[in-house]
């Protein structure tokens, strides 16, 4: 017993600067934000919808990301194609107290915005298995993180996450009730994301492919995948093009500029 | 037949040796044998149309549904929406439940003021009450979850599983109802009325009832016939004899059944009391045939090898070989139930005429002397009325033959004509009386929401043709067309979704509640919806569109008419031209084996005529003899049809066997009633007088034997599943 006991007290001894040395859960994805958040951001994504019959459906996106002086963001997503939803385009005015600002353009409806109700940030975009929630900055404010764990994942050192909603508001209103995330331990990037719906059932899972530097320790994945379990859905985003803190004109993101497209 | 009543009577320790072998041999499956009321039993197995109806399934998801009823007069509360949210997220998390809906999943698109808001109904529960009544207000008004979700008054809601079967399971149907039931009663004190009903709680309840009523059933049966045997023979082995082959062959039925792959449902269910009494008739016959003789001082081992082997033996032959083939031909149909029943009947005869000629004879060689000690049935009181009535109905049918005939030919008549308004019902709930709580619900369903049953109308054309304006307006005029039926409680498909879309961009305004002229229009309103929300109703390469309609229909007949006058409307080229369009769905494939119930009787019925003409004819090398054995045997089957034209009763899976059965009954007696008056002719030079003598004895048995079989069947009438 007496030798037990001392075992343990040293294991304890040796194992505890190990710990107290280690991340925190906000540490870790207040450190991913740093290195990973960019102010002004162009995507040109291919889009590939799967369904369980294993249909596929083809988009092509152009989304612009800018931040403004007050630290929110302003994003556009514009359809070029196919050519029947060319210029459908939805437009994001982050908010900071309250729900998102959202329009949405649908060319042959008209040319006029027509804005969506806020709350719905667990409704899906355009039909993918993205929701609305999935595309915005994560709001570290609004959930709890801490490391569950530490393991491989595609032959990289990750932290295992697990965030949970902490606020009312975000307890209310988001589509999770749990989300497990895997973070490179080195680059602080993510790679996997496990979505648990209210019933604490696996709903989606996100991950990341082709990860790769863009600027100084700014990385980016080529290569997006959606899968949606429970509705047994696939989406996959690919990048044709994209560019970092290039010239965004704040213009792009009006009324004016979404429905002159052409 | 001869040899083998001598060898049983003269090697009984062999019989016995057999019969204990194979006794133990089936004891395993015998014991293992499954009950399966599903659905696909009620359908015609590997037609195209069930080939078409998985196809079906598979890309627009499975109709086999269970569904949770609520109702709340205070339903639309926080705290009540707040528990039926928890409830609805348990039970969506349920085994096998691959998709479930509810009044917080279904979209609640809507237009007004200059915003549109796609989000489920009851994404967020409101606290307010005034929002709260809101909310109740969009559900109502809202022609995708109006009576698909919510009853006109707001009270009543549904939670619809759909569910994955999987069908190497056969205990699916059980278990989700176990799990729904469980889920459902731990929030029982929160809502004035929940229920469950849908095609698992349908199915699992007829098993119960299937099982509770065989507890019944068996015994009471046997308990009557035994009873009158008793009564009539004054004989207790007349009774035992019976009773032991009955059970022989059962078991020995239920182990071939469960090799066969044959379950215990509805209609087989009723093989081991239709074996029970159309088997004792050929054990009663030789117990009789063995007193009688034996009581003239005649050695027993004569009577049992000449009385029974050689005088009964033919008829018993030809008895059994009828009624094998009698209701072994009905397992030549397309329905599964049917050609269950028809060949577990078929084995059950076959083994009950092998175990009666078997182990009679092995019974009289170890009792004989106990029974010839017992005496002859003729002292007792029930023998003596017996056969006072047998010997007036003799004197009255020889008197009044010609009136007879006359009688019996108006009542065909009548009952031929009667039997032209007969209906055909092949619907599960049929087999429930009206006050049982499944029907109860289905119709609580209907009156409140929609009915349970559900089906596809799928249009074929090609790839995206389902995102062009013009097709759509096309469906939508086909629902349009549906609705104007007025037979049916929803009509749903894709059209209705880019409606509501189309409605919310121009806020709200009922005038734009219609599919939009622009195809780039659809295509952008499309983009609302993830695909999971429109699988239902259009496949993923837009080459399929899909209708899916909600009723209450339980008649057949109407169902296939109904299901005919679409087929011919719809392809009248009004609602556009397509590869092709299919009207499918469980309820159709059950609605149209229906039809195989008339085939299946008809075949029957005829073969059994055929057979008993043509053996009676071959006996007596007279054509006029077999066509005159056919009137007995016919008529009753014709009145029990007429019988039932009169009085509006279904022919359905159950009562379709009511005819099998007796004619059933008329040939064992004929056959043996034809042999021995054949042997009469021959033996004996004054054969009025002879006739007399003989046939009054044999008919007094028919006599009883014909109460028996209303007494052992009169349970019936109580039992909880049958009509």
């Amino acid at each position: 017993m007496k030798i037990l006991m001392v075992l343990i007290s040293y294991i304890l001894c040796i194992a505890a600067p190990a710990f107290s040395g280690e991340l925190s859960g906000l540490d870790i994805m207040k450190e991913q934000k740093k290195r990973h958040e960019a102010a002004r951001e162009y995507e040109n994504i291919k889009m590939v919808l799967v369904d369980s019959s294993n249909n596929k459906e083809t988009r092509e996106l152009k989304r612009y990301a800018k931040k403004d002086n007050a630290g929110l963001f302003k994003y556009l997503a514009r359809f070029e194609g196919p050519a029947d939803i060319r210029g459908t385009a939805l437009l994001t005015w982050e908010q900071k107290d309250r729900e998102d600002d959202q329009w949405l353009y649908m060319p042959a409806y008209g040319q006029k915005l027509k804005r969506i109700a806020g709350g719905n940030k667990k409704g899906y975009f355009m039909g993918t298995d993205f929701s609305y929630e999935d595309l915005r900055p994560e709001k570290l404010e609004a959930h709890t993180y801490s490391v569950s764990n530490k393991e491989k994942y595609d032959n990289q050192d990750c932290y295992v996450i697990e965030s949970l909603p902490s606020t009312d508001d975000e307890k209310k209103t988001t589509g999770y009730a749990k989300r497990i995330l895997w973070i490179t331990t080195d680059a602080f990037v993510t790679l996997k994301v496990d979505f648990y719906d209210h019933s604490m059932k696996l709903l989606k899972t996100q991950t990341a492919h082709n990860v790769k530097p863009i600027k100084g320790k700014l990385m980016r994945a080529d290569k997006v995948l959606m899968t949606h379990h429970q509705n047994k859905h696939k989406t996959l985003m690919g990048l044709v093009e994209r560019k970092i803190d290039g010239n965004i004109e704040d213009s792009i993101f009006t009324e004016r500029a979404v429905t002159s497209f052409k | 037949m001869e040899k083998l009543v001598r060898f049983s009577y003269d090697k009984p320790w062999i019989i016995i040796l057999i019969a204990a072998l194979l006794t133990i041999a089936l004891a395993i499956p015998a014991l293992q044998l499954k009950i399966d009321v599903s659905s696909d039993r009620f359908m015609a197995r590997n037609t195209p149309e069930k080939q078409r109806y998985e196809e079906t399934k598979k890309v627009f998801g499975s109709d086999i549904l269970s569904f949770v009823y609520i109702r709340d007069s205070n339903l639309f509360t926080e705290n009540k929406l707040n528990r039926l949210r928890l409830m609805f997220d348990r039970l969506a998390n349920l085994k096998g439940v691959e998709k479930a809906e509810s009044l917080f999943t279904i979209n609640n698109i809507k237009g007004q003021q200059g915003i549109i808001d796609t989000a489920p109904l009851l994404d967020l529960i409101p606290g307010e009450p005034n929002e709260l009544l809101a909310k109740q207000k969009d559900a109502v008004e809202n022609p995708v979850i109006y009576r698909n979700f919510i009853s006109p008054d707001g009270k009543s809601t549904v939670i619809s599983l759909y569910l994955s079967r999987d069908k190497k399971d056969d205990k699916f149907d059980s278990r989700i109802k176990k799990d729904i039931e469980k889920v459902t009663n731990e929030y029982k004190g929160d809502f004035q009325e929940i229920f469950q009903t849908g095609a698992p709680y349908v199915n699992t309840s007829m098993s119960e009832y299937i099982v509770d009523d065989q507890i019944v059933l068996v015994p009471v049966a046997a308990f009557v016939l035994l009873f009158t045997i008793m009564l009539t023979l004054g004989n207790i082995h007349g009774a035992i004899v019976p009773t032991i082959n009955a059970a022989i062959s059962i078991f020995w039925t239920f182990g071939l059944m469960r090799l066969l792959g044959i379950p215990i449902n509805p209609l087989t269910a009723i093989v081991p009391a239709i074996m029970i009494v159309i088997g004792s008739t050929e054990d009663t016959h030789m117990v009789t045939e063995f007193l009688e003789a034996t009581s003239k001082g005649e050695p027993p081992r004569e009577v049992v090898l000449v009385g029974i082997g050689k005088k009964l033996g033919m008829a018993f032959f030809l008895t059994a070989l009828t009624t094998v083939i009698g209701f072994g031909t009905i397992a030549f149909t397309d329905v599964v139930i049917l050609q269950d029943f028809g060949i577990a009947s078929g084995i059950g005869f076959f083994l009950n005429f092998f175990i009666t000629v078997t182990m009679t004879p092995v019974y009289l060689r170890f009792f004989g002397k106990s029974i010839m000690a017992r005496g002859f049935h003729k002292d007792t009181k029930g023998s003596k009325l017996l056969e006072k009535i047998v010997h007036k109905v003799i004197y009255w049918g020889y008197q009044y033959r010609r009136r007879i005939i006359i009688a019996s030919s108006l009542a065909l008549l009548i009952s031929l004509i009667a039997s032209a308004f007969i209906y055909v019902n092949n619907d599960v709930i049929s087999y429930f009386k009206k006050s049982s709580p499944i029907v109860k619900a289905a119709e609580k369903m209907h009156e409140n929401l929609s009915g349970q049953n559900i089906f596809y109308v799928v249009f074929e054309k090609d790839t995206g043709d389902f995102k062009n304006a013009a097709s759509l307006k096309k469906i939508e005029e086909a629902e349009a067309y549906l609705r104007n039926l007025k037979v049916f409680d929803t009509v749903l498909g894709l059209p209705d979704y880019i409606a509501l879309v189309n409605k919310g961009m121009q806020n709200g305004d009922p005038a734009f509640h219609q599919v939009p002229d622009s195809d780039n229009l659809i295509s952008q309103y499309l983009l609302f919806f993830q695909r999971n929300d429109i699988e239902r109703f259009v496949s993923g390469d837009y080459s399929k569109a899909n209708i899916m309609v909600r009723h209450n229909i339980n008649s057949s007949t109407e169902l296939n008419n109904l299901v005919e006058k679409i087929k011919k409307d719809l392809n009248s080229g009004s609602y556009g031209k397509y590869a092709d369009i299919l009207i499918t769905g469980e309820g159709i494939l059950i609605a149209d084996a229906a039809e195989n119930f008339i085939s299946g009787q008809l075949t029957s019925l005829i073969s059994t005529a055929v057979m008993i003409a043509a053996i009676m004819a071959f006996l007596f090398m007279s054509w006029k003899a077999g066509f005159i054995v056919l009137i007995p045997n016919l008529l009753p089957v014709a009145i029990f049809f007429g019988l039932m034209g009169i009085a509006g009763i279904p022919l359905n899976a159950g009562t379709v066997m009511v005819a099998a059965v007796t004619i059933g009954i008329a040939v064992d007696d004929t056959t043996v009633f034809m042999v021995l008056y054949n042997q009469s002719l021959k033996n004996m030079a004054m054969k009025r007088r002879r006739l007399k003598i003989r046939l009054s004895r044999k008919l007094n048995l028919y006599s009883f034997q014909a109460s028996r079989w209303q007494q052992g069947l009169e349970p019936w009438s109580f039992l909880s599943s049958f009509p």
